[in-house]
Parts: structure tokens; C-alpha cells; sequence
């Protein structure tokens, strides 16, 4: 008997029983680390908490730019036309100073108290105040993509997922029908009853915006239906809506609010493009979109007009794919192990 | 006629066919013209490798899907026609019950037990108010073996067998006549295999809850099965009580299957070896055979030359 | 089986070795204090529960341990015929996990998985993913390789090979696909062959078939082989030592006979008695109460204490150290200590083993 028990100080009753005869019952459980994991993923993710960060600062600015600049977004004063930015303090590094071409353009005008932080556009009215307002309309947009992706593309897919058969065939063909139509003829068709703005933009998104998001509540749904928990509800005799939105629902919303983070910068887009093109936001009012229309007439003279949307407009997409990618890895992380 | 004879059945399964269609040229015969019946307060085992038709089985039993043909009649509700009377409907649900073979994905993770459990109980208003239902939850996690701590914790937390047991109360909670146990612990280690079938034996003792167990493992189902039937290809090929099977096996497919359990003995396990049934090469076709009595409560599916022929064949 | 084994037919040797996972709640000690000996030709079962540890072993010798694991403290000496033919040893701890996997696995280490279907590529015809590994390790030309995967379907049982090359796994039986697994593992003519529950995923009448093709295989071929696996039946088939394995440690070890006719941990015992017995009536099965433990907190004292009918209040206190009871049996148990009290198995289990033993004289009387 080879034993290294020199080193323990045994006493007189160790070796007598601990529990005979007791029932043992069964105490054992693993802590919850679900949440914990997930945030520990998605702060290492530097592009995400980078995305993450920006939107935040985006929104603040969307809400208090308007508010602190001192100016209105459709005050038109054409005698302040033109004017490139000029921001107290940094003019005196040498940066934001209003000078163009070598000339300060203030001084010359006689200007010498007036400051536009990102300059004016060609009727006079202030850029910064523009810029942040038309984000409202971005961001406005934004929401209103998610929601409909919710609201309309969700419930659309689970219950088209769930029944199957011919219910399923009727509702695909239905969407093919709609996704098969373009964006820009709807907005325009839209655009003759509707008056023009925002409203025939959101309109379109309601129409065509949410079969992405059909398509894959769908998929997940399939996924799911013939799991055992969803038997066992059915067994226990749920009614197929209580089964879809209390059983199948919560264990795949996660996945979808992911997936309709990476439709905002789509639907931002989108609604860019039209108002670009002229269909959507018309001044007075201000979009992204509308503001990088009117600013690229005078892209090569004043091209100052331009950048602050842009760059507002390309940060806002990019953060929020990197947002939602971040989210995505962070709850799944089986997929990155390998 | 023996005493089981002259009792009615709780469940009666009459030419029940559960066929899938798959293309427009291909049906899946899953179930092939089973009958047989259980008793109240017995267990019945149902066994087959996979392809057998068990699983199913069970499941159109419990109406998850729709019999293309048969019937079934649950303690006097015909539950196998095409569209059920409210009356049945609500009968089946709180009568019969399903545990699953899967303790990793038999419960639902966004829920807590408690709900889980008391998910029938809540469907069809089966408690007096929320006390009574949080009691009626805790007695039951007793009885499994579960702490009443379990009750506010998430699936993920617990073990396969913890988990298996969840599901049980799940069950059991609503004092079912019948328990559909649907490969209830294939997926479970053999030492936690046995926790789960000695607690569904107590439960039965306490409750007279009867069994369908549906199982692969024919040494497990030895200790829990009053009566056996032997499924292949979607048929009965055998069926008897336990007594009668495991020491008069008549079908060559009932004998491979008892050749083919281990024995924890090493020195008979290393020298045995298992006998091989295969059912094209001996030429045998399911649908011409017909039911012989080798006693009233031991049948084989068998032509009357196989009949003869393995009657035979003692041992294996 | 129990002569004493050489040192120079030893294969592998694991001393000591404590492997850990981080997660975000805290580190696992999955694997606490491993001590294994593997030697050439013989055949080695680690039983556990899931949860014990046996595949997390396996998986560092392989090489493939998931990314949060690391090994803390401990070697594998792996000893091996290199390339000019001679035996070296190396010790596995010192290596990275990609250098394993780049000098052994497939090599002179394969592994059969637990279920073909997902250990087969479905979109490869099986002849081709036999001949993968061999093309890569051995640089041998295409057409040897070829001419040798047809000579190892057919050493597999697979009948037809010919015809078979071109199959594509969803054409063939979970049994058919299981042998092709094994045609993999065995394409390098590898030292140690690792089946990780081979037969589970299997109907019960192909189990056995499996299991005699290794058996088979590795009489023919002198590799040895460790089994992982929960079923005390496959054991009693294949193994000719067994390890068992409670929350990663060994707590007891011996040959077959030795584990099954006389065994002393009250776990084992546990493991022994809740198998089935088909030639008794007897009306209960008895159970291990309870679950295996949360392996975050370190357990003070034996792991198994809780569960343990038998335990000893210095089982909460100390951990035991392993005592040797004889030829080649080692236990992890207090109750082998000279001042414990004299406990036997339970009734039922000694009752079982006297029967077990005299059931082979009567079958070879007969």
C-alpha cells in the first residue's frame, strides 16, 4: 500500500461515514454566464464597439446640432451665401478658419462675427444645421425600417414558415410579386397621390423594405419547427398563434433585430438615392440625401458643401454594419472558434 | 383467456398506416398496418432500431401527425379520425402525454422550468389560482428528484438527465392516463439512464400512469415493460410479454436483436458473437405474413412456412 | 491478458497532466491529475460519464482541444517510428496544438468519431476522402493509393469495392459509413487509433459488428487502441485495461478482470450495478443519485463525496490518493486505506459477478 500520506494530519473520526443512509437530492446547477458572454464578445470587437460609439455620437447630434447652432435649417439670407466653414478656435490652428483659395472669405464680406460651422449652402441657409437635421431624417427612416422590418416582415415570415403547405406557396408568391417590383417606379407611382417627403419614401419601404427580413424569419421558423420543445407544446395542446409568437418567437428575435440592424443602412440609403434623384425630401427641408444632391451642383467650386453630408452620411452607414456585425458574432460565438 | 384479455384497453391500435408522401412517385411507408392494444396501468414496449416506425408511431398515436388510415381508440375517444370533436381534442391533450428523446432540445431556452412545467397546466386552466399552480410545480420537481431552486433557473443550466427529468414533470403534472416515452433515454449515460427509469417506475407505482415506451435498448426495456412488441420496417414482427419474448423468441429479427445485447461480462462478451438477420437475403415479405398465436399473448407476423420453420429454431 | 507490460512496447505515457477552460465565468479544471500508460497492441477503455473528462484527454493527444483550453501542468510522452525508422519519443505538452495536428494526426495518431454522418464529407465520393490523408502524409502516387484504399474497403467488410469507391456517404448504411470512418483512421497505418464512442450513434445489431472489425484490425495489425465510451458493455468486448474516469481524474484503474470481477471504488460499483442485467428478474435497477459536479469550483476533497453512499468525512476534507490493492489495479478511494472500514460491494453486485463467473464454466461445458 504505496501511499503519500505523510503530510496530512489525520484525526481520530476521518474515517468514519459522512452520510449513510441519507437521500441525497440532487442541488447541482451551472451558473448563468449567457449574458456575460455575449457582452465579453462584443467588447472585443473593436469595429463594433467603434460602430457602437458613433451611433451614439451621431444620435446626440441629431438631437442637440439643430439646437446649438444658432441657426435655423431654412433661414434663407442670401447675403451669407457661399460661405466656407468657420469654427471659433480651430480657425486659429489654421483649419476651419473660412478661408478659400487663400482668401478669408468673412473678413472680405465684412462677416467678422458671424460663424458657420460647416459653412452655407448656396441660398444662404447654415450647412451644420442642415446636416443634423436631415440625420433626424436618416435616423427617422432608420427606426421606421426596423419597425417595419418587425411589424410587417417578421410576422409575415413566421406565419408563412409555420403553417407551410398552401398557405406558405400563396404568401411566397405574394412577396416574389412585390420584391419583383422596383423601388424607384413604387416611389414614383407613389409620389403622383402621396404628397412629396418623407411620407412616400416610408410608404415604399412598407411596401417592398421587409422581404429580406420575410426571407429569413422564414428560414428560422423552418429551422425550429420540428424541434422537440415545439412538439412537446403541441402535445400539450397550444394553439398554433400562442406556439408561434410564445414558443418560436423569443428564441429567434435576437437573431432577427440583428438582421434588421443590417437593413438600416439600405434603407438610409435608399432613401439618399431618391432624394438625390429628386423624388424624396424637397427644400426646404433637408435629408442626407437631398443635401448631397443640391451640394454636387457646386461640387468643383465649393466642394465644402458637399463633404459634411457625405462624410455624416458614409459614417452612419459603416457604424451600423459594423454594429450589427459585432452583434452578430457576439451571440453566436461558435462560428469564430474554429 | 388470461386476465389481461378480459379487461378493456386504454389504448386500442387498429391497422394503424402512417405513410409520408415524398414526390409525387415516392411514399414513405413509415407505419405499415400495426395493431395492438395496452392495458391500463402496464407498460408496453415498443422496440426497433432506427427505420423501425416506433417514433412514429408514437407520434400519430398522439396526433402530431395526421393516420393516413386506422384507428385508435383512447379510453373509449376515437382519436383517429380525420378531424377531432372538441370533446376528444381536449381529452387527448390532457390525457396523453409525450416525453422526448432529446433533454438538449426538448425544452424551450428562453423559458424558465416553472413555465416550462406548468405549460399545460396554464393551457387549459387546470389550477385555482397562481399559488396553487407554483405548489402543484414544486410538488412535482420533488417528486422528480429537482430542487424547488430549479424552478427559476433556464434549461441550459442542467445536465441531460436533470433535463430529461424536467421534462418528465412536464408530463406528469397533468396526471396523464397515458405517457408516450419517445426514446426517453437513449440519449442519456447509462448510469443516468437508470436514475430516469427507476423514477418513471416509482411514478408509475405512485400515480398508475401506463406506458408506451419506445426504445432501441432491449435490455432496458426488460425492466420496465410488462408486455413487448418488436417493430421492423414498419411492422409488428413480434409481440408478447416480457417473459415470452426474452425466453421464446420465435422471429429471427426479435432473436438478432436479443443476440446483439452486451453482456457486462467479460469473459462471455469477448468470445460471443452476434447473429446477423437479414431480411432480403432470407427472403422474407412482411405484407403476405398473417398473425400466429403461439399463446394468447404472444403473436409473430409470419407466413405459415416461416412459421413453421422458426418455430424450430430454439435459442439464440 | 495481466502479464506485466514491458516498458519498451510502451506507446504513450500521461503523467500528472491538469488541463484547464476559460470561459467567462472562470476557469474549468476539466482534466485534474491524468496518469495513463498505453503500450503496443492492447487495447484501453476510458469509462465516464459525460462530463468526466475521457474526451477532453483524447482530444489533446490528438491535438485538436478547443481554442479556451490549455494544458497547466503535466507531459504525454509519445513514443513513435519516424521517418528513418527508428523509436522516438516526444513529449505532446511541449508541442502546439497545430504542430500535432501537423506531425501526427491522421499520421501515426487517427481517430474514429462518434457519428459517420457527420464525420464524412457529403459532397466527396468515400474513395477520395480515403485517399486524402494517404496522398498527403505518405507521397505515395495516386495510383498506390488507389489500389491500396480498395485493399482497406475490403479489410473493412465492405463488400464491393470497386463499386463503392464512387459512392458518396449518403448512399451508404450508418454501418457502411462507420467502416468507412475506419478506413480513414487506418490510411496512414497509424500507432494509436482513438474511437470516441464508435458505436452510439449505431443500431444495436451493427454495434457488435463494429466493434469485432476493430478488434480484428488491431490483432492484425499490432496498433493499440483507446476506446471512450459510457457503455460498460462495449468495455467488457474490446478492453483489455480500463481506466474510469470521474471529473477529471482516474479514480480507478486495472486490467478487465480486475475492474469487472473486483472492482472497489463505489463508483465503479455504482457503474456496474445500473447496467441491465437480462438474466435476473430483479425489480429495481440501481442508481448513482445525483449529477456530476460543476467543475468551475475547484472541489475540496473527492469530487465524488456527494454522491458517494460510502463516503468518509475525510472524503470532504482530502482528496485520496491512489492505492495499489494488487497486480495492476490502482483506486482513488479512502476506503483502501488500512484505517477505513471494511465495506463491501453491494449484495446485489457481488451476487451478479459470482453468477458472471460461473456463467463461462457452464458455457464451456456445454
Amino acid at each position: 500500500m504505496t501511499v503519500e500520506t505523510k503530510d496530512i494530519d489525520f484525526t481520530a473520526d476521518d474515517f468514519t461515514f459522512a452520510q449513510q443512509g441519507e437521500k441525497l437530492i440532487d442541488k447541482n446547477y451551472k451558473a448563468s454566464s449567457y449574458a456575460k458572454d455575449v457582452w465579453a464578445n462584443f467588447r472585443k470587437n473593436k469595429g463594433a464597439v467603434f460602430g457602437a460609439v458613433v451611433i451614439i455620437v451621431i444620435i446626440v447630434m441629431a438631437i442637440i446640432g439643430p439646437m446649438i447652432s444658432g441657426h435655423t435649417y431654412k433661414s434663407i439670407i442670401i447675403q451669407h451665401a457661399d460661405l466656407p466653414p468657420r469654427i471659433p478656435g480651430l480657425e486659429k490652428l489654421g483649419i476651419f478658419n473660412g478661408v478659400e483659395k487663400g482668401v478669408n472669405v468673412y473678413q472680405k464680406k465684412g462677416f467678422s462675427d458671424i460663424y458657420y460651422w460647416f459653412g452655407t449652402d448656396t441660398q444662404g441657409r447654415d450647412l451644420f444645421t442642415r446636416v443634423w437635421q436631415g440625420t433626424r431624417i436618416s435616423l427617422l427612416i432608420a427606426l421606421s425600417a426596423v419597425l417595419i422590418d418587425i411589424f410587417i416582415g417578421m410576422v409575415y415570415g413566421l406565419i408563412s414558415g409555420y403553417f407551410g403547405g398552401k398557405v406558405d406557396m400563396v404568401m411566397q408568391r405574394i412577396a416574389e410579386i412585390l420584391n419583383g417590383i422596383p423601388t424607384l417606379v413604387v416611389v414614383t407611382l407613389l409620389g403622383l397621390i402621396l404628397p412629396q417627403g418623407i411620407a412616400s419614401v416610408i410608404f415604399a419601404l412598407m411596401i417592398t423594405g421587409w422581404i429580406g427580413m420575410e426571407h429569413i424569419a422564414r428560414a428560422q421558423v423552418l429551422k425550429l419547427k420540428e424541434s422537440e420543445y415545439i412538439l412537446a407544446s403541441k402535445t400539450l395542446g397550444a394553439k398554433d398563434f400562442a406556439i408561434i409568437f410564445k414558443d418560436i418567437l423569443p428564441n429567434i428575435f435576437g437573431q432577427l433585430i440583428i438582421m434588421s440592424m443590417f437593413s438600416v443602412p439600405n434603407a438610409i440609403f435608399t432613401e439618399s438615392f431618391l432624394s438625390f434623384v429628386g423624388l424624396g425630401i424637397q427644400p426646404p427641408m433637408a435629408s442626407l440625401g437631398s443635401l448631397i444632391s443640391e451640394g454636387y451642383k457646386s461640387l468643383t467650386v465649393y466642394p465644402y458643401m458637399i463633404t459634411s453630408a457625405i462624410i455624416v452620411l458614409a459614417l452612419l452607414m459603416l457604424s451600423f454594419n459594423l454594429f450589427a456585425d459585432g452583434l452578430r458574432d457576439a451571440f453566436d460565438p461558435k462560428m469564430k472558434r474554429m | 383467456m388470461t386476465q389481461s384479455e378480459a379487461r378493456t384497453p386504454l389504448l386500442h391500435v387498429e391497422h394503424l398506416k402512417q405513410y409520408f408522401r415524398i414526390t409525387r412517385k415516392y411514399t414513405t411507408k413509415a407505419v405499415d398496418d400495426i395493431s395492438f392494444d395496452i392495458y391500463p396501468g402496464e407498460t408496453y414496449g415498443l422496440v426497433g432500431e432506427s427505420g423501425s416506425g416506433k417514433t412514429t408511431t408514437g407520434r400519430s398515436i398522439i396526433r402530431l401527425y395526421d393516420p393516413t388510415e386506422g384507428k385508435i381508440i383512447f379510453d373509449g375517444h376515437d382519436i383517429g379520425a380525420r378531424k377531432l370533436s372538441k370533446e376528444d381534442e381536449a381529452y387527448l391533450r390532457t390525457n396523453m402525454q409525450m416525453i422526448f428523446q432529446d433533454p438538449m432540445a426538448c425544452l424551450n431556452p428562453r423559458k424558465k422550468v416553472k413555465e416550462i412545467i406548468a405549460q399545460g397546466l396554464e393551457i387549459h386552466h387546470l389550477y385555482k389560482d397562481q399559488a396553487d399552480l407554483d405548489n402543484k410545480v414544486n410538488t412535482i420537481l420533488e417528486k422528480v428528484g429537482l430542487s424547488r431552486e430549479h424552478a427559476t433557473r433556464y434549461p441550459h443550466q442542467f445536465s441531460g438527465g436533470q433535463r430529461q427529468r424536467i421534462g418528465i414533470a412536464r408530463a406528469l403534472i397533468m396526471n396523464p392516463k397515458l405517457v408516450i416515452a419517445d426514446e426517453a433515454i437513449s440519449a442519456l449515460d447509462v448510469s443516468i439512464q437508470a436514475q430516469v427509469v427507476n423514477l418513471m417506475k416509482d411514478l408509475q407505482d405512485e400515480l398508475g400512469t401506463t406506458y408506451l415506451f419506445i426504445a432501441h435498448d432491449l435490455a432496458m426495456v426488460k425492466y420496465i415493460s410488462d408486455r413487448i412488441g418488436v417493430m421492423h420496417l414498419g411492422h409488428i414482427v413480434e409481440t408478447g410479454t416480457t417473459d415470452e419474448i426474452f425466453s421464446d423468441p420465435i422471429h429471427p429479427y426479435t432473436k438478432s436483436l436479443l443476440s446483439a445485447i452486451p453482456h457486462p461480462n467479460p469473459i462471455v462478451e469477448k468470445k460471443r458473437v452476434a447473429m446477423t438477420y437479414d431480411k432480403d437475403k432470407e427472403g422474407v415479405d412482411y405484407t403476405k405474413g398473417i398473425i400466429h398465436n403461439v399463446s394468447p399473448t404472444h403473436y409473430v407476423l409470419a407466413t405459415d412456412e416461416e412459421f413453421a420453420k422458426w418455430s424450430q429454431q430454439k435459442g439464440y | 491478458m495481466s502479464e506485466k507490460r514491458s516498458k519498451e512496447d510502451r506507446v504513450l505515457s500521461i503523467r500528472d497532466l491538469n488541463i484547464g477552460f476559460e470561459t467567462a465565468s472562470g476557469t474549468v479544471n476539466a482534466i485534474r491529475g491524468v496518469r495513463m500508460d498505453l503500450f503496443r497492441g492492447e487495447t484501453i477503455a476510458i469509462v465516464g460519464e459525460s462530463g468526466s473528462g475521457k474526451s477532453v484527454t483524447v482530444k489533446t493527444i490528438m491535438g485538436i482541444l478547443d481554442s479556451n483550453g490549455h494544458i497547466t501542468s503535466g507531459s504525454i510522452n509519445f513514443t513513435f517510428q519516424n521517418d528513418k525508422g527508428e523509436r522516438e519519443t516526444v513529449d505532446l505538452v511541449k508541442m502546439s496544438q497545430k504542430e500535432i495536428r501537423y506531425r501526427f494526426c491522421g499520421k501515426k495518431i487517427a481517430m474514429v468519431f462518434q457519428d459517420p454522418m457527420t464525420s464524412l464529407d457529403p459532397t466527396m465520393q468515400i474513395g477520395k476522402q480515403i485517399m486524402e490523408g494517404m496522398l498527403l502524409h505518405l507521397g505515395i502516387t495516386k495510383k498506390e493509393a488507389e489500389q491500396r484504399t480498395m485493399s482497406l474497403l475490403e479489410e473493412v467488410g465492405i463488400d464491393n469495392p470497386q463499386k463503392r469507391f464512387h459512392e458518396y456517404p449518403h448512399q451508404l448504411s450508418g454501418g457502411m459509413r462507420q467502416r468507412v470512418v475506419i478506413a480513414i483512421a487506418l490510411a496512414c497505418d497509424p500507432e494509436i487509433l482513438i474511437c470516441d464512442e464508435p458505436t452510439t450513434a449505431l443500431d444495436v445489431t451493427i454495434q457488435a459488428k463494429i466493434l469485432e472489425l476493430i478488434k480484428a484490425i488491431q490483432q492484425r495489425k499490432n496498433i493499440s487502441v483507446i476506446y471512450i465510451t459510457h457503455d460498460l458493455g462495449v468495455v467488457a468486448k474490446v478492453a483489455d485495461y480500463v481506466d474510469v474516469m470521474y471529473a477529471g481524474r482516474i479514480i480507478e484503474k486495472g486490467s478487465i478482470d480486475e475492474i469487472f470481477y473486483d472492482p472497489r471504488h463505489p463508483y465503479t460499483w455504482g457503474l456496474l450495478s445500473s447496467m441491465p442485467d437480462i438474466d435476473t428478474n430483479s425489480k429495481r435497477l440501481f442508481a448513482i443519485a445525483g449529477s456530476p459536479p460543476n467543475l468551475l469550483e475547484k472541489p475540496k476533497g473527492d469530487a465524488f463525496a456527494p454522491r458517494n453512499p460510502f463516503a468518509l468525512k475525510i472524503d470532504y476534507e482530502e482528496e485520496p490518493p491512489m492505492y495499489n490493492v494488487g497486480g495492476q489495479h490502482r483506486v482513488c478511494s479512502w476506503l483502501c486505506d488500512p484505517r477505513a472500514p471494511k465495506v463491501e460491494m453491494p449484495e446485489d453486485l457481488k451476487l451478479r459477478i459470482q453468477r458472471m463467473l460461473k456463467e463461462d464454466q457452464a458455457n464451456d461445458a456445454k
